[in-house]
């Protein structure tokens, strides 16, 4: 869980980026990193929801194993990515006015250091 | 097997179809999983728990009981109520209350019966149950589920297995 919660923190210095989880495909929080009152374990769920949508849609379109969804909101936007060789996702929540491509960067450099500790 | 004999080795009715097979649908649009079936579970039990105030008949809860005598009285009272299954059982094992339920005489099961073919569980027990339990418990004699090897429920001979403890 340290290893976990250290590689998420890291996501937590690209500017703007406020929330940091990793969540089963089955839509439970393994790990988070986030503002107090935040609800994870609601956003475990919604992440996952909106993954496997996704991935359905993609089965749809034959487009293939699904990388990232971005979604983006007025104020805030989500990027959901599978972690690679591991059924799991990670979720990050920027604010608003964030770097995106920052954030698209950061998940390609850890997202092998994630693979390597779940 | 066929679902025409899944209707058959599990005596199902239509309710258990129609709720069995809504639930599995949304493996449909990929947004079925364990946790999704947990959170819609809170409304379901909530609504369950109204609609037995309305109509008078509610579960035997007392303050003066033990926790586990009280959650043997309302999972029992749900289960016959709901019919879950052909074959379950409570048991009282320390401060656990363990829910068993024969897998292939389970009604509502959204893989055995909705055919959902998700590769986890979706299991609308631990949540229905757990969120019924606490709206007829004690303040101080709230429920939780005990998981399993990070699972709401382990399949092990043929059986499904709830735990559920004291909120501590």
């Amino acid at each position: 869980m340290e290893e976990t919660r250290n590689i998420l923190k890291e996501f937590l210095k690209v500017e703007g980026v406020i929330v940091a989880a990793l969540v089963s495909f089955d839509g439970f929080l393994i790990d988070g990193v986030g503002p107090q009152g935040v609800d994870l374990e609601d956003m475990a769920v919604a992440a996952s929801t909106g993954y496997g949508l996704g991935k359905r849609l993609g089965e749809n379109i034959q487009g293939g194993d699904i990388k990232q969804i971005m979604l983006e909101y007025e104020k805030r936007s989500v990027i959901v990515a599978k972690v690679p060789f591991v059924d799991v996702i990670l979720f990050l929540v920027s604010e608003e006015g964030a770097n995106l491509g920052a954030i698209r960067y950061s998940i390609k450099k850890h997202a092998g250091e994630l693979s390597k500790v779940l | 097997m066929a679902f025409e004999d899944v209707v058959i080795e599990r005596n199902l009715n239509k309710w258990n179809v129609l709720v069995a097979s809504l639930i599995a649908g949304f493996d449909k649009l990929g947004v079925l999983s364990q946790a999704v079936v947990n959170k819609d579970m809170e409304v379901v039990a909530d609504k369950l728990a109204r609609f037995f105030k309305v109509k008078g008949n509610v579960p035997q809860v007392d303050s003066s009981s033990s926790f586990e005598e009280n959650m043997k009285r309302i999972i029992e009272f749900i289960d016959r109520e709901l019919e879950l299954a052909g074959e379950s059982s409570v048991t009282l094992e320390g401060e656990n209350v363990t829910f068993e339920v024969v897998g292939n005489t389970c009604h509502f099961c959204p893989k055995g019966v909705g055919e959902a073919e998700l590769p986890g569980t979706a299991c609308p027990y631990p949540s229905l149950l757990m969120n019924f339990a606490n709206k007829f418990l004690p303040e101080d004699q709230q429920v939780e589920v005990v998981l399993q090897d990070r699972n709401y429920l382990k399949k092990e001979g043929g059986k499904c297995r709830i735990i559920f403890r004291r909120k501590s």
